[in-house]
């Protein structure tokens, strides 16, 4: 999992991608989400993911992370994409270009954008319980990534692991397991009762504001609108 | 256990279009049933519960091609309906992280969200009865069983998965460099040969036998954590029987 490097990301950029409102970035995930799925143009797809790939540039994304998280949706694609190739090459290259370039999109959002905020203006919409587990989830994953860390190398010291028994195996993943969800589940009962002391009762109080668009915002919306014309434009040439 | 690994613009949109809409209202009427108030001191457990599922999720267990979900766990430990919700948080998580596509989230929120419904409802009707672990076994089993059928005949339904001879239903054997996976589901080439000590199978035989050893593996590696769970906080089991979960 890359969570904790595309987060370092997010919280620590300073690009103008950064600095834009969620808003205005949230609009351009669904305009180039869109842009992608909805296209059937091969050279249009092409040009779209040099453009995401420019802008992830811009960001200054780790691309060491990014062609870790990249290899999902491109070895996913390219499998189903060897049957399509069968068809046309254009048809093969299409089903990787949507699978790739969908990732691009929504790796673009997570490596510009803390998911605090992301959460938080997404409470305005959805119900605060959904917004909740998303948000203590996303705590839980970094209080379990430590757990899980030090009771492996634990695990391992004390010889509880044995390459060529399975059984003695299994019968220690579910004791680890049971002791890392339980170990978890204390840690982020006392960090939810931290939140409560502190007058938490549910939902991201919203702070920003924000309608007040900035540059950075018209930059990104000028570029989503950009992007959409040029696939219509696209879609009417052929 | 079952999971589609399909990018985006594979699936037709009418699919993935009525998932979201089937899922996502699921998931607002189990919100919307349960007492919020009641449901929030739980949600630690809910949300510590969703980051097991997305690390299990996200490591291929090696010697046979898949991954474990948990989801049943998930259903057992924080009720049928709220697992179905942490399954939909899960599900979009990982999509964000390019693992599965983003227009198959509510897709694979009803598939996995079987295996959390099923098997939380099955270990809540079952456990007065047999006890929490064999009822732990049982239900999970059910749950596998479900949720697989269903993405096969889902799978089978696009074209994806050959239904008469089994070939593209199994994970693949390739893995990403960083160790997290490189699994598909529905898409392997090579899918229908595999090697189980020094007997070779192929097609549905081989499928049935993955299947097998995956239903088992995670029904067992559940009962056992319940087991635990029973031994050390049978406070945390015992809150699945609340009636609004």
């Amino acid at each position: 999992m890359h969570l904790a490097a595309i987060d370092q990301m997010a919280s620590s950029g300073a690009s103008l991608f950064h600095r834009a409102g969620v808003p205005s970035k949230l609009l351009m995930t669904l305009c180039l989400l869109g842009a992608v799925i909805g296209s059937g143009d091969v050279l249009a797809l092409g040009l779209l993911i040099v453009i995401l790939l420019i802008l992830h540039l811009i960001a200054r994304v780790q691309f060491k992370e990014l062609v870790h998280l990249l290899f999902y949706p491109f070895f996913f694609s390219l499998l189903f994409a060897l049957l399509k190739f069968q068809e046309s090459w254009a048809s093969g290259l299409l089903v990787i270009f949507k699978g790739t370039g969908a990732a691009l999109v929504t790796l673009f959002l997570l490596a510009t954008t803390p998911w605090v905020e992301v959460f938080a203006f997404l409470s305005a919409y959805l119900p605060g319980l959904l917004v909740d587990i998303f948000l203590f989830t996303y705590r839980s994953f970094f209080i379990l990534i430590d757990q899980v860390d030090s009771l492996l190398r634990s695990i391992k010291i004390r010889g509880g692991y044995h390459p060529f028994n399975v059984i003695v195996n299994v019968k220690n993943m579910a004791a680890a397991v049971g002791l890392i969800l339980l170990h978890s589940f204390e840690i982020s009962q006392r960090m939810y009762k931290i939140y409560l002391l502190r007058g938490y009762d549910g939902g991201i109080p919203i702070v920003r504001r924000w309608w007040k668009l900035g540059y950075p915002d018209g930059v990104v919306i000028v570029l989503s609108a950009f992007i959409v014309i040029g696939m219509v434009i696209a879609w009417r040439l052929l | 256990m079952s999971h589609i690994h399909l990018p985006d613009g594979v699936v037709p949109a009418i699919w993935w279009a009525v998932g979201y809409l089937i899922s996502l209202i699921v998931v607002f009427a189990v919100l919307k049933r349960v007492d919020a108030e009641k449901v929030r001191g739980r949600i630690p457990e809910m949300a510590m519960m969703a980051a097991v599922m997305l690390i299990t999720m996200s490591v291929p267990l090696g010697f046979i091609p898949f991954h474990m979900n948990f989801a049943a766990l998930a259903g057992m430990l924080v009720g049928p309906g709220l697992g179905f919700v942490v399954v939909f948080v899960v599900n979009f998580i990982l999509a964000l992280l390019g693992h599965g596509g983003i227009s198959v989230v509510g897709l694979n929120t009803l598939i996995i969200g079987i295996e959390a419904l099923a098997g939380g409802a099955a270990f809540r009707l079952l456990r007065g009865k047999f006890g929490a672990v064999p009822s732990a076994i049982v239900s999970t089993a059910v749950a596998l069983l479900l949720s697989t059928a269903l993405m096969i005949l889902f799978l089978s339904s696009i074209g994806v998965v050959n239904i008469q001879s089994g070939e593209g239903v199994l994970h693949g054997e390739n893995h990403a460099e960083d160790g997290t996976g490189g699994q598909e589901e529905g898409l392997h080439r090579e899918d229908t040969a595999y090697r189980f000590g020094g007997i070779a199978l192929a097609g549905w035989a081989a499928v049935l036998a993955v299947l097998f050893l995956g239903i088992i593996l995670e029904s067992v590696v559940t009962a056992l954590v319940i087991r635990f769970f029973m031994k050390v906080r049978p406070d945390i089991v015992n809150h699945a029987s609340d009636k609004d979960r």
